[in-house]
């Protein structure tokens, strides 16, 4: 049985279907695929959340408008516009 | 129309939506692994809120506006790392993973690792590892979705529990990865319509949202800001465990991985998780914080969800919250479900029995299985004993500390070998369990651990010491594992 959209995979001429029962790790054969580039960018972007959020959640923050202080506008409301542009940047450029 | 007959008849029609969709995708199970992974056949909302949905319980729903009612901001950084973790998964391991599994033949995260590791004792391990934790959180999930009944419908736990378990594993059992993936689409749904309904009412009521903090700081002036009410490492431990550490913390949800047919399926599934995630994750922090305002005396904290439910919407859109909660409660049951019934049956079961499964006997195999977990479950939620509910508090931790690292550096690091793997896994789940053990002695319950560190913060960092370590000193793994991982 063939998987739609995934030639080589149960479609007979892997090592996996030659047999086999249907356990798992049976190489099937090359599907060829344009290389995968390792996501830098977004590997930085994910250092940076989590080494400067946990900087940001120690630090001593000013008070900040609507009686919280900056911190919580800082790391937790930009937090949340900070990883959904990564996220965005991601999907768009693959870095 | 009574509030309770209202909310009955709001749960019947969603409930018969769900069980139709079982029915509707029933058709589409010709195989285990059409069962079990829908392969290739979901597209980016499907594929992206099928991960949060999964990623969000409805216990830890109500639980997280709870906890964060009473810590306030204090426990909020674990809103925006919990949002954050779809990030981290989707890019260290989606894409990866997505290769692997259009590379080898595999249905469950577990049979990832037996390629990986090369190794029978590593698939296993892992597999007792999931099993251990799966069946006690499915139980208590349903254990959740019964007391909500009670609370909301005044309906018997036992009833609640029947009608709701199921109902859930019927559709699970009939529909397979199908019906729970596309569920999951319709319950994040209705969960974003429940929380844009209730936060804005909510703080609204609660003074509005400069007020509302005004309020809140006087009440709880510990809880206005990260540090006050709890320790520094307790705020940063939870800040890191709830994102990065739902790499190994959560496989039922990165399950999803071996799913999409091409990459542009994944990128664009990870904006809708986000997106879904961090909606939900901001209109809780504002229910949490109203709630201590509007509702300075309940308490029981679990209940401040429904509670302000029933105070502030009218009983129609009180019904679609409740629906909302209990569909996330679902979510999480079906996923883990369908994830434990693989286990069985691809782990367990055919590599055990060494016998050619056909199709056919696969798909009934793999229904009877899910129908078998699910009662079990069930009966164990009718009275689940202390033990159960302890797997539960650290099921989570246990899981991150086990897998985390072995998969991590399983898809990133060529030099990664067998035995690193088999000692990281059983070294990082056994420190994790000490680290609880360590912290009961210490302050008598299992809710507060040495110096305020996470054990699933500890018990990874234990377990990719080990990793490197043991993998540095033994044998690089074969030129085939090398092939189906690392090769471009």
């Amino acid at each position: 049985m063939a998987v739609r959209g995934e030639p080589g995979i149960e479609d007979g001429h892997g090592r996996g279907s030659s047999g086999a029962p249907n356990g798992p790790g049976r190489v099937a054969a090359g599907t060829p695929e344009e290389p995968s580039r390792v996501p830098v960018v977004s590997m930085i972007l994910m250092a940076i959340f989590l080494v400067g959020g946990s900087i940001g959640l120690l630090a001593d923050w000013p008070a900040g408008p609507a009686n919280l202080d900056w911190g919580v506008w800082i790391v937790l409301y930009g937090g949340y516009a900070y990883v959904i542009s990564a996220a965005i940047f991601h999907a768009r450029t693959g870095r | 129309m009574s509030t309770t007959v209202l909310y009955t008849v709001i749960l019947v029609l969603y409930f018969s939506a769900l069980m139709g969709l079982g029915f509707w995708f029933n058709r589409r199970n010709r195989s285990r692994q059409e069962y079990f992974l829908a392969r290739g056949d979901l597209g980016p909302a499907t594929l992206g809120f099928s991960y949060s949905a999964t990623q969000m319980s409805g216990s830890s729903y109500m639980g997280a506006v709870g906890t964060e009612r009473e810590l306030g901001y204090n426990f909020a950084p674990a809103g925006v790392s919990s949002a954050a973790a779809a990030w981290f998964t989707y890019i260290l391991l989606g894409e990866r993973l997505r290769r692997v599994a259009s590379r080898i033949r595999c249905t469950t995260i577990v049979d990832v690792f037996e390629a990986r590791y090369q190794g029978k004792a590593v698939g296993m391990t892992a597999t007792g590892l999931m099993l251990v934790a799966f069946i006690p959180l499915i139980a208590a999930q349903l254990k959740a979705a019964g007391n909500l009944f009670e609370v909301l419908l005044g309906m018997p736990y036992l009833l609640g529990l029947v009608v709701f378990g199921g109902i859930v594993i019927l559709y699970t059992v009939i529909g397979g990865m199908h019906a729970v993936a596309w569920t999951d689409l319709i319950q994040g749904l209705i969960m974003i319509v429940g929380f844009a309904v209730l936060a804005p009412v909510a703080v609204n009521a609660a003074g509005g949202f400069s007020e509302m903090h005004l309020r809140y700081g006087e009440i709880n002036p510990d809880g206005i800001s990260f540090l006050g009410g709890m320790p520094a490492l307790w705020v940063v431990s939870s800040f890191l465990v709830w994102g990065f550490f739902q790499i190994g913390g959560a496989p039922a949800a990165i399950t999803r991985f071996l799913i999409p047919k091409d990459r542009g399926t994944l990128r664009r599934a990870l904006v809708f998780s986000i997106g879904f995630s961090s909606f939900i994750f901001i209109g809780s922090t504002l229910i949490a914080i109203s709630s201590g305002v509007l509702l300075p005396d309940l308490q029981q904290t679990d209940l401040a969800l429904p509670t302000l439910v029933q105070l502030l919407l009218h009983p129609l859109f009180g019904g679609i919250l409740v629906a909302a909660v209990l569909g996330a409660t679902m979510s999480t049951i079906d996923s883990v479900l369908l994830l434990a019934s693989s286990l069985v049956v691809e782990n367990l079961y055919v590599p055990l029995s060494k016998r050619e499964v056909s199709q056919e006997r696969g798909v009934r195999l793999a229904r009877w299985t899910t129908l078998g977990i699910g009662a079990l479950a069930l009966t164990v939620a009718v009275d689940p004993p202390a033990t159960i509910l302890f797997i539960v508090t650290m099921s989570f931790s246990l899981l991150a500390s086990a897998f985390t690292f072995p998969l991590l550096l399983g898809l990133w690091w060529p030099r990664a070998t067998r035995a690193g793997g088999l000692v990281a896994m059983i070294g990082g789940a056994a420190f994790c369990v000490l680290w609880y053990v360590l912290g009961y002695l210490e302050h008598g319950t299992f809710d507060n651990w040495i110096a305020g560190l996470w054990p699933a913060l500890i018990g990874p960092l234990v377990s990719l010491a080990l990793l490197v370590g043991v993998s540095l000193v033994t044998a690089p793994p074969p030129r085939e594992v090398h092939e189906v991982f690392f090769a471009e």
